[in-house]
């Protein structure tokens, strides 16, 4: 049972609220159990379409989310929105028809199968987990029934984290991944305010010029903020 | 009367608290731990439930009648199901004294079973006499225990002198054990649920108060710390959480004083 394992993944990884890495080492952990390559862990609030990563099992696994959190699609963010675990074991085949530029950007980073789990705890979503794997292929009972396990050990680190503290407050822990971010939300709340429009339609104005530039969503942010770009209320760039 | 699935009791197993019952048929004994798999969900009514489970404590262990005890978050014991009202007194009478079976169960986590009506006397002076003027001989108890946590306990109570049979007490274990993992996974789940929420609200909050310094440091001209700590001010001045500020920033119905300087 599910409980059990990801107990003892837990008792293995010794960590606390005290430390700032949990997430992290248990998704190395999981690189290393399943013999993937990469591994990460996104939180998001309602709004799914800004995810924060909070573990990663390496930099390469950092840069595969940052990849979906730029484009603004991909497996993990489908997996937040719908709620259900997304299964893509060949992306080549299965990914252009959904997720036009992750799936070109992924593959050229060498992934070839991802597995995306929504972490959720009955009707309440709070961010998704998500394996990277350099080949084509499923994932054997055995080994889906391990990444549940994991799946399961991420959830109650991050309800412990979140254990005893007061409402609004995050963990550093998580704090840090949220924070990573702000520079992006910032943008979406001063471009909602020169273009004149809501929130939503200011994100998807961020990405537009992102795609068009070719560069980061996080980079366009940062221009917004640093007030080297402004937004017209046509929508274009000034 | 009927098992809750609409049969009817076949005569020969009598009235409850009749020894002729067979306490070990196979029906009571499945539908009472299939029973107890409903702790599972989390949409699930842990009064019902008790009650149900000392009744069946009632039948399945020939005893006149039961009591449940379950500590609440500071260790208190509260009594939260008892087989009969008359029952009742005689258990919150158990509490205020702080003496008897059920409080030495939980205070010890070992079954307090056989105990002889001159030692009950003895051991619990203030409350053994009200056990006796009710109508009853001997109390017994169980702890509600996994392990090294005891959750509860389970009062017994008898009108005669017999003692529990060994095969009685095994299975009073036996549904106390299952009680106590339903109970403890109930718990955890209603924990899962309430932490879950607060870090979703969390992480809402984080979200709108960035955006809202967005919007104010653009509406206003203002850098990001001066955005924030116009926030922070209307939110203490009125009293009002920083992400309620936030959200109503956003809605473009608050009124934010631009600071001077």
């Amino acid at each position: 049972m599910s409980t059990s394992r990801a107990l003892a993944i837990l008792a293995d990884l010794q960590g606390s609220q005290d430390h700032q890495d949990n997430v992290h080492r248990l998704c190395v952990a999981c690189a290393a159990a399943l013999s993937v390559p990469a591994v990460a862990v996104s939180v998001a609030g309602r709004d799914t379409a800004v995810p924060s990563l909070v573990g990663a099992s390496s930099p390469a696994a950092r840069k595969i989310e940052d990849i979906q959190f730029s484009n603004g699609e991909g497996p993990s963010l489908e997996a937040m929105s719908r709620r259900r675990l997304v299964l893509v074991s060949d992306l080549a085949l299965e990914g252009p028809p959904r997720w036009v530029g992750f799936t070109s950007d992924a593959l050229e980073q060498g992934i070839q199968s991802v597995f995306a789990f929504p972490l959720q705890v009955g009707g309440l979503l709070m961010g998704v987990f998500t394996l990277y794997r350099d080949r084509a292929g499923g994932l054997s009972g055995e080994k889906m029934t391990e990444a549940l396990a994991y799946v399961d050990a991420t959830l109650r680190i991050l309800l412990h984290l979140q254990d005893g503290l007061p409402l609004d407050a995050l963990h550093p822990e998580i704090r840090s991944g949220v924070n990573a971010h702000a520079g992006v939300h910032q943008a979406t709340g001063m471009v909602s305010v020169q273009a004149h429009v809501g929130i939503a339609e200011a994100l998807s104005l961020l990405r537009a010029a992102a795609f068009a530039a070719s560069c980061a969503l996080d980079e366009v942010a940062a221009d917004v903020v640093s007030k080297k770009r402004r937004f017209q209320p046509q929508g274009g760039l000034e | 009367m009927h098992w809750s699935n609409g049969e009817e009791i076949p005569d020969s197993l009598g009235p409850p608290g009749s020894q002729e019952r067979n306490m070990t048929s196979p029906r009571s004994i499945v539908e009472t731990f299939v029973g107890l798999a409903d702790t599972l969900i989390a949409e699930f009514d842990t009064i019902g439930y008790l009650h149900n489970l000392v009744e069946r404590y009632v039948e399945l262990l020939g005893v006149s009648s039961a009591g449940l005890m379950l500590a609440d978050q500071r260790g208190t014991l509260q009594l939260l199901a008892s087989s009969d009202e008359d029952l009742r007194a005689l258990e919150l009478l158990e509490l205020q004294t702080d003496q008897g079976p059920c409080m030495d169960s939980y205070r010890t986590g070992q079954a307090v079973i056989n105990v002889s009506a001159t030692e009950a006397a003895e051991r619990w002076p203030d409350f053994y006499p009200s056990v006796v003027a009710g109508g009853f001989l001997t109390v017994h108890a169980l702890p509600l225990r996994l392990r090294h946590e005891v959750i509860g306990a389970i009062n017994l109570f008898r009108a005669d002198e017999e003692p529990l049979s060994a095969e009685a007490v095994m299975l009073g274990k036996g549904l106390a054990d299952m009680a106590t993992i339903g109970l403890m996974q109930h718990r955890t789940i209603r924990e899962q649920q309430v932490l879950s929420e607060q870090l979703q609200f969390a992480l809402n909050s984080r979200v709108l108060i960035e955006q809202a310094k967005g919007v104010l440091a653009e509406r206003y001209a203002l850098s990001m710390r001066a955005a924030f700590e116009a926030l922070r001010s209307h939110a203490r001045n009125h009293g009002a959480r920083l992400s309620a500020v936030a959200e109503e920033v956003l809605e473009g119905s608050a009124e934010i004083i631009r600071p001077v300087g």
